[in-house]
């Protein structure tokens, strides 16, 4: 695998899962409990996840 | 010119450090020396849940599974996987019931784990004197200074991760090309510790991740035959307990990670070893951005993060942290040995050429920069310090530093990773004190107490009962995690107790579910507290109905 591709996966990877952690909130708004303190930190891993994945990019076929 | 390595003022001061570094790092030793001596000679429970395991050993050496029926007597079961009771199965038939061999064999995994770690750091950078403190830093820390001499799993699972590791990363040649019984002998040693605690699942990830990303085809055929083994043995166990495997073993530790708790001990494991995991990090940079990932790398990220999230558990801890600081300390260990060689090579595309422009202001900086892998351990063990504060040498030691002895229960041991008024977050070890005379009297004071009592009796403390001679009623945690998942019928257990079958109940925390809890106090009173080893254990006996 190269750091592109390991890049791109962890783009994937971090977007989904941003996804999955708003999407309760999205779907049934005001829903129990709210946006709370572990759904906040999840959130912010997987922004995080995501970033270093486009920060591989550049690195093209080098070897992961 | 004298090149810089070789300047007298660095590399004298260098060697300073260095002494100082490996003399506190020594004295560390021999503390975790005289702790395990002295648990080793103490006849009862000193972390809680250490009786439980005996009893799961117990269990074994008759041939019966620990995971028994818990909605009915003895209501007794084991939340862990079986490998380390089945390895003290043979003890309990020579020596019987006692603490001592489990005791040992957590302390010989915790050393093993220790040179384990230095071979990695050896084989990876040639450096023995660098080894040899990663070693020793291993040892050293808080953390595995409380769990390395308990009658506890966790030491155990943490010397087969280690293994699982290292066993790949030092073998020779690429991962396509490895001999197919290397691979196997990682995969054992992992589902080894996967049935020693669950937690080595982190590192069967990271295993998986590191063959995938080196060789795709041939890790999905490795990793779909280590998982199809793995579920072999689960759904063996599942079958000869009747169930009850996946109910102890599974939904009684799917417990929801609270993010205070898992953030107050992230802190702290950043505080305390913040000296070893920030080296460790920038290595984890380095190869992500201008090398290659090592199997090192995905391991310390995976067993920080993952072990992190499940601290935050009801009943987890900092030493959910163990097999992170294994990770750091062999990622460290590689850093400041290619620190001090001068060996780290950038690239000279991508984001090298940048690091590149930094070449000449590191080579006026390099007499300084050899001596970061000194300060970095004189820091990190200056931080971790643990030392009983009346003992000689260590008492001049803990003066000479401006340490007093801040454990709480008061006890005369001073442990860094705690405040000056003794405070800790919730989830770190409240242990590492040595244990007394006094503590062993009141130890058999209760023992005694049980003796004289008629019928079986519940001790929160398991070991009182196996002293006593009585049987091992019920597992307060286990029950505790079960009813708070619906998966546990108090019913029977309730019945007894309204009956007053029970002689006597010994309480500590208490850990067991609110209504058990409150079927006790109803139907029973407090009769005696016996202070023993910091905590009050209360005896209650039937009330006069």
């Amino acid at each position: 695998m190269t750091k592109r591709q390991l890049g791109k996966w962890l783009m994937g990877m971090g977007l989904l899962s941003a996804l999955a952690i708003v999407s309760p909130d999205v779907l049934i708004p005001g829903r129990e409990g709210g946006f709370g303190p572990s759904q906040q930190a999840a959130l912010f891993s997987a922004i995080a996840i995501f970033l270093i994945g486009v920060s591989l990019l550049p690195l093209g076929d080098d070897p992961a | 010119m004298i090149p810089l390595k070789q300047n007298p003022v660095w590399r004298y001061g260098r060697w300073l450090l260095f002494a100082l570094a490996a003399s506190l790092l020594l004295s560390q030793l021999l503390v975790l020396g005289a702790y395990s001596a002295n648990l080793i000679a103490f006849p009862f429970d000193y972390d809680q849940g250490e009786g439980y395991e005996l009893e799961a050993a117990r269990y074994l050496s008759k041939f019966q599974l620990p995971y028994q029926d818990v909605d009915s007597y003895p209501y007794y079961g084991s939340h862990y996987p079986p490998l380390f009771h089945i390895l003290l199965a043979p003890w309990v038939w020579l020596f019987g019931t006692a603490y001592w061999y489990g005791r040992a064999l957590s302390l010989i995994c915790t050393l093993l784990t220790a040179l384990a770690i230095g071979y990695a750091v050896l084989r990876d950078s040639g450096h023995r004197g660098v080894a040899t403190l990663a070693a020793l830093a291993f040892l050293a820390s808080n953390t595995v200074y409380h769990q390395a001499p308990l009658f506890r799993h966790h030491p155990l699972m943490v010397l087969l991760e280690t293994l699982a590791v290292v066993s790949l990363a030092t073998a020779p040649g690429n991962v396509v090309m490895l001999p197919g019984r290397r691979l196997a002998l990682s995969f054992a040693l992992v589902i080894a510790a996967g049935y020693t605690k669950q937690l080595a699942l982190f590192t069967a990830m990271a295993i998986g991740v590191y063959l995938f990303l080196r060789a795709p085809r041939r890790a999905g055929r490795w990793v779909l035959g280590g998982a199809l083994a793995g579920v072999a043995i689960f759904a063996a166990f599942y079958l000869l307990s009747g169930g009850e495997w996946w109910r102890q073993i599974i939904v009684s530790n799917a417990n929801q990670p609270g993010i205070v708790h898992a953030w107050r001990l992230a802190r702290l494991w950043l505080r305390v070893h913040g000296w070893l995991i920030a080296p460790a990090a920038l290595l984890v940079c380095f190869e992500l951005y201008f090398a290659r990932l090592s199997l090192y790398s995905l391991w310390f990220v995976f067993a920080a993060f993952f072990g992190g999230i499940s601290s935050g558990g009801w009943g987890a801890g900092d030493n959910y942290y163990m097999t992170a600081i294994a990770a750091a300390c062999i990622l460290s260990g590689i850093f400041a040995a290619r620190t001090l060689e001068a060996g780290w090579v950038f690239p000279t595309r991508g984001y090298g050429r940048a690091i590149s422009r930094l070449a000449p202001l590191v080579r006026t900086c390099r007499g300084p920069l050899t001596m970061l892998p000194a300060v970095l351990y004189l820091g990190y063990v200056l931080t971790v310090l643990h030392i009983p504060t009346d003992a000689p040498g260590f008492r001049q030691l803990a003066q000479l530093l401006g340490h007093e002895a801040n454990v709480l229960p008061r006890r005369p041991f001073y442990d860094g990773a705690r405040t000056a008024l003794g405070h800790y977050p919730p989830g770190y070890s409240n242990i590492g004190h040595f244990t007394t005379d006094e503590d062993i009297r009141a130890g058999w004071q209760i023992v005694e107490w049980l003796r004289r009592t008629e019928g079986p009796v519940i001790s929160e403390d398991a070991g009182f009962a196996i002293r006593a001679g009585k049987p091992v009623i019920t597992q307060p945690p286990l029950l505790w995690n079960l009813a708070e998942r619906g998966h546990f019928d108090s019913a029977a257990l309730i019945a007894q107790l309204a009956t007053q079958e029970f002689g006597a109940v010994v309480l500590r925390a208490p850990f067991f579910p609110s209504d058990v809890e409150a079927a006790i106090y109803a139907h029973y009173e407090t009769v005696a507290e016996i202070p023993m080893n910091g905590f009050y254990y209360r005896i209650l006996e039937p009330r006069d109905s």
